[in-house]
């Protein structure tokens, strides 16, 4: 089986384009990445996309060009970036195809997103909670995790100002204004603990990457870089994720927890031997729990790390370097590959003001991206250079 | 500005030898080189003593999948690929009636077969870079002469002479900007020729040495710097009408046995 490249990215910018729809937004993106790579729409073999509320991802061959390619719409929630990576690099393994668009894309309402109880097997009562409404759901389980680890709110706090402060040089980043800490503690309370600026809000933007295998990569003179693993996982039981209905007496791992393990098993490697990532972060208690979930830290130790910076830019493993969701906003179909297009930034060496050293000193080598959503569904990735 | 300014080259056998020799001569006039060798440490040690422009990586050139992650190092260092090198080889001695079949099928294997399988590796990337590109195979002077002693090396030198030929031809075909040459070294002062020194435990080195001096009318033995000379000329623009061409650098060995 050959191993796949990413050899072209493009993004749009994030947060609110009101002149754009969300598919203008993903052909902007798929435009760029095939610039990026130096190939044609017309040399791409299979395409996967999706959106969550912007329609239909295969609709823009119709501005893309009608060149017959299968392009498959991609629906899996906030994997469905993911999803879509995970599809482009299988087509790619089987020898399917050689060159492969994946592309995420969307555009969401202002507010909270409005998910009904039925579509996703609950009934009527979760929703008359209040449990439908995320930011309730994640308040719930960040205030349990906090009192079993000795989390404090300061270093929640400290989250948020980390991605505010990266988001000031990542040019698609939504909210590029860094905010200081006590701002983010004393800001208007939302779910008790989280404060409106530990909270990322919907949005808008579109990313697109470019896939080859190697032999293609080297016929167009590139390495690009290496997806070394792509792992999608649901929940196994014991687990505790949104739209849970009930937390087990006997706990079990997490969806995350199953990507993790299996991306670090496919790629050979551990989370010692990563030197950047990206970690779903929709509020800040959520990069907190992921941080130990894909096995960086044990469960409390976050304390430490954030009050030493371990995951600032400069630190041992710089966590969501763009800013992540919480300075990105998350429209839902473009947030995983966001990560992915970040991570190919940063092992190109080409992040600026954000670039990264890596553990060495001599450039990041490996990057980790994971997502994650309802209903208990996560995505992990692992690039190499 | 260097002879070689702006080109990137993969050497194979880079870490000792010929090959060393042509890479320090190849950084010397401006190129950045990979040296791929199974003798990884020690080419990694000529890399950092080289500096910036060079790197290395592990390859065994027998092996097709070996020399697609040597190319991608190469384009992930220094993202480009316009001069290839296939300098790593063996020699063993042995007539035709007495010559190992192992020894023989190692030999096809490493002198012959890794020059086809580097070829095809690198050519893609080559060509890819759209810029003037050179391959420049180590044969030998005993390609062009036989040597009753050493059956499989004359035969696979021999056999990469023709190769390079078809290359050449294949390239100028299509229009890519790429020339193949060959270089035939007589004997060259190398670990290689240190190991054949010590096969004869009743000669001294220095008898040794003499009886392989004079199967060259010059009456010595090459300096590795005299074959990276020449790989240079070929590798370099200067050569852009030279391909498919034998060049000896033997001291006149090629034409006496």
């Amino acid at each position: 089986m050959s191993d796949v490249r990413i050899i072209g990215i493009g993004i749009h910018r994030f947060g609110r384009t009101d002149a754009k729809s969300g598919l203008d937004q993903g052909v902007f993106a798929a435009r760029a990445a095939l610039a990026d790579a130096g190939v044609a729409w017309p040399q791409i073999e299979a395409a996967y996309g999706g959106s969550s509320a912007a329609g239909n991802a295969d609709i823009m061959v119709s501005r893309l060009g009608l060149t017959g390619v299968p392009f498959i719409n991609v629906a899996n929630g906030c994997a469905t970036g993911g999803s879509a990576l995970g599809s482009a690099v299988a087509a790619i393994k089987s020898g399917q195809a050689d060159l492969a668009l994946a592309v995420g894309f969307d555009k969401h309402p202002r507010g909270s997103f409005d998910p009904k109880p039925a579509e996703w097997g609950l009934p009527d009562w979760y929703g008359e909670t209040g449990l439908m409404l995320t930011t309730q759901f994640f308040a719930l389980k960040l205030r349990r995790y906090m009192e079993m680890h000795g989390i404090t709110a300061t270093t929640l706090a400290r989250v948020a100002e980390k991605a505010f402060a990266n988001a000031v040089h990542a040019p698609h980043a939504w909210r590029r204004d860094p905010v200081d800490l006590d701002t983010i503690l004393n800001s208007a309370m939302v779910n008790d603990p989280l404060t409106k600026f530990m909270f990322c809000a919907p949005a808008e933007g579109a990313v697109a990457l470019v896939l080859a295998s190697k032999k293609k990569a080297h016929a167009l003179g590139v390495a690009g870089v290496k997806v070394a693993s792509v792992v999608i996982r649901t929940r196994p039981p014991g687990s505790f994720e949104v739209f849970a209905p009930s937390l087990d007496i006997e706990r079990g791992p997490s969806a995350t927890n199953l990507a993790s393990a299996a991306a670090y098993e496919a790629a050979g490697i551990g989370p010692d031997d990563i030197d950047v990532a990206q970690l779903q972060d929709t509020e800040s208690g959520a990069e907190i729990m992921h941080m130990a979930e894909n096995g960086f830290c044990a469960d409390g130790e976050q304390e430490a790390w954030l009050a030493e910076g371990r995951t600032r830019l400069d630190g041992v493993l710089p966590v969501n370097t763009d800013g992540g969701c919480l300075a990105c906003g998350e429209p839902i179909g473009a947030s995983g590959l966001r990560q992915i297009y970040e991570n190919v930034v940063q092992l190109r060496g080409a992040g600026e003001g954000r670039q990264v050293t890596g553990r060495k000193g001599r450039g990041p080598k490996t990057a980790y991206s994971h997502v994650y959503g309802a209903p208990g569904l996560s995505a992990v990735a692992i690039l190499e250079r | 500005m260097g002879r070689l300014q702006g080109k990137v080259a993969l050497i194979s056998g880079g870490a000792e030898g010929l090959g060393a020799a042509t890479a320090r001569a190849f950084v010397a006039e401006g190129a950045r080189v990979m040296l791929g060798d199974v003798q990884f440490e020690k080419a990694k040690a000529l890399a950092r003593e080289l500096g910036e422009a060079a790197d290395a990586v592990l390859l065994d050139v027998t092996l097709p999948e070996s020399w697609e992650a040597a190319v991608d190092a190469t384009l992930r260092s220094f993202g480009k690929l316009t001069i290839l090198v296939n300098n790593a080889g063996i020699s063993e001695p042995g007539a035709v009636s007495d010559v190992s079949k192992e020894a023989w099928a190692k030999t096809m294997r490493i002198n012959l077969d890794g020059v086809f399988h580097g070829t095809q590796a690198a050519l893609p990337a080559m060509v890819a870079a759209g810029e003037p590109g050179a391959i420049v195979n180590l044969a030998s002077m005993l390609a062009l002469r036989p040597g009753a002693i050493f059956a499989a090396y004359c035969a696979s030198k021999a056999a990469v002479t023709m190769l390079t030929k078809c290359t050449a031809l294949e390239c100028a075909a299509k229009g890519w900007p790429i020339r193949a040459n060959s270089v035939h070294p007589g004997a060259i002062e190398t670990p290689m020729l240190e190991r054949y020194l010590a096969l004869t435990p009743q000669l001294t080195r220095e008898e040794a040495y003499a009886g392989f001096a004079a199967s060259h009318p010059m009456g010595r033995c090459g300096k590795p710097e005299e074959i990276a000379a020449a790989c240079l000329f070929l590798a370099s623009d200067e050569a852009s009408f030279t391909t498919g061409t034998e060049l000896t650098v033997d001291g006149g060995g090629f034409f006496r046995e």
